[in-house]
């Protein structure tokens, strides 16, 4: 069955809004990539050892994963529009807020509240794609927005450590604060729901299927989520996915000096080639997504098996770099297993949306998330237990 | 310390493995609307 044909106002909307809830998740890992640029500057200032450091990311992190538990519940509440804009105004503060620290702890505070307020970013991008597109499209703009985990991350290091060179680390974090309260600006100003959007019948009918969403689940049935195997082997294989990504971006610099010995100056470089891999391997999951789903495959099949597909490919290649013989052959490795890796997670972003029904999207994408997030947390750790 | 780093990839590529298998055979249904909100389906015809 094909979909009604789309306004070029309503694809214009549609793809403003992805490319805003993008941008605010590429601020948002911008900002957690302050602590790792100012490191050494930090450290210096402070008199504070590496340990004090992995606490202050420990902390941000460990608020972050539990914060992800009931954001979907309040995001189906008062909707992406109003909770991303005051989160981007919030988690903007908290950042700056760390640029003016006096003390360990008030910095320790800083990264806490950055961790908490940060957290509704990815379950609003889910309930921005469930509310703009049908479920048969939301590959591609579920590519799109994951994309932004790894734009984020390939951007920072550059830009940042120039404005930290520059002007110090104060500076770059009161400066990432202050392009968070901007783009809070933007949101606002530029962010339409479809119900106050100006669209024709024909993007009504588009957006029917959409509508349940207009009823945001209950306590007690949010609560029943839990009961289902769905939601645990989702949660489960988030907990695989970050500990994943988390190994590859904490690590990845690290490995190519030690095991390949790279230099430092060269490390940048080939450090963002995977980077910029995962960007390619969100887009391409998104659209392999959609291309499978418009050509009749079932539409849960149709995310689960390029999201199987591609964490097997990227499991295949990890265990491939065990065996590289120089720098150059570790990241073509590498990059091809974050391109998989991506593979598999856009396409389990976007399978969230297919296993659940319409107005449990959100909840169900924020409760998978705090299992990514745990395997986040652990990743470096034991990563780093097993190295050193 | 070098050869740390070969555990620390196997770990990694034994994590994802296992999720791409959860995924496989541990989901294997939708939820259901009707199992979370037995009255989703007047909702939705409104």
């Amino acid at each position: 069955m094909s979909l009604p044909a789309r306004s070029a106002r309503m694809l214009r909307t549609q793809w403003i809004a992805m490319v805003l809830i993008t941008g605010a998740i590429a601020l948002n890992y911008m900002d957690r990539s302050t602590l790792a640029v100012g490191n050494l500057k930090i450290r210096e200032e402070f008199g504070i050892n590496a340990t004090a450091i992995g606490a202050l990311q420990s902390a941000w992190s460990i608020t972050y994963a539990f914060c992800q538990i009931p954001i979907g519940y309040f995001l189906d509440r008062v909707g992406p529009r109003f909770l991303v804009g005051v989160a981007l105004v919030l988690w903007s503060i908290a950042q700056g807020a760390g640029g003016l620290a006096v003390t360990y702890v008030q910095l320790l505070w800083s990264r806490i509240a950055l961790g908490a307020a940060e957290c509704p970013a990815f379950p609003a991008a889910v309930r921005v794609t469930s509310d703009w597109f049908h479920v048969k499209d939301r590959g591609k703009p579920t590519g799109l927005y994951n994309s932004g985990g790894s734009i984020g991350p390939a951007i920072a290091p550059p830009l940042l450590t120039g404005l930290m060179l520059t002007f110090g680390w104060r500076t770059m974090f009161v400066t990432m604060g202050v392009v968070g309260v901007l783009g809070a600006v933007v949101w606002f100003w530029l962010y339409r729901t479809p119900s106050t959007a100006d669209l024709t019948p024909d993007d009504h009918a588009y957006l029917e299927h959409n509508r349940s969403s207009e009823s945001p689940v209950t306590a007690g049935q949010w609560l029943r989520l839990f009961q289902f195997r769905t939601v645990w082997a989702l949660v489960l294989m988030a907990f695989c996915t970050g500990y994943a990504v988390w190994m590859y971006q904490t690590w990845l610099p690290a490995y190519l000096e030690m095991q390949q010995h790279v230099s430092i100056a060269r490390t940048g470089f080939l450090a963002a080639i995977p980077l910029f891999c995962a960007i390619l391997g969100s887009w391409g999951g998104g659209y392999i997504c959609d291309w499978l789903a418009a050509r009749g495959m079932n539409l849960v099949a149709s995310r689960k098996y390029p999201s199987v597909v591609g964490l097997l490919a990227s499991g295949l290649f990890t265990a491939l770099a065990m065996t590289a013989g120089s720098g150059g052959e570790a990241v073509l490795l590498m990059s091809l297993a974050m391109f998989f890796l991506n593979v598999g997670i856009t396409a389990k972003w976007t399978l969230i949306t297919a296993v659940a029904p319409q107005s449990y999207c959100t909840s169900t994408a924020s409760i998978q998330n705090f299992g990514g997030y745990i395997g986040g947390t652990v990743s470096p750790i034991a990563t780093g237990f097993v190295v050193i | 310390m070098t050869g740390s780093f070969v555990i620390a990839l196997a770990i990694g590529a034994v994590i994802t493995v296992t999720g791409a298998c959860i995924l496989l055979f541990m989901l294997k249904t939708p939820i259901a609307a009707t199992d979370l909100e037995p009255n989703v389906v007047a909702i939705a015809a409104k």
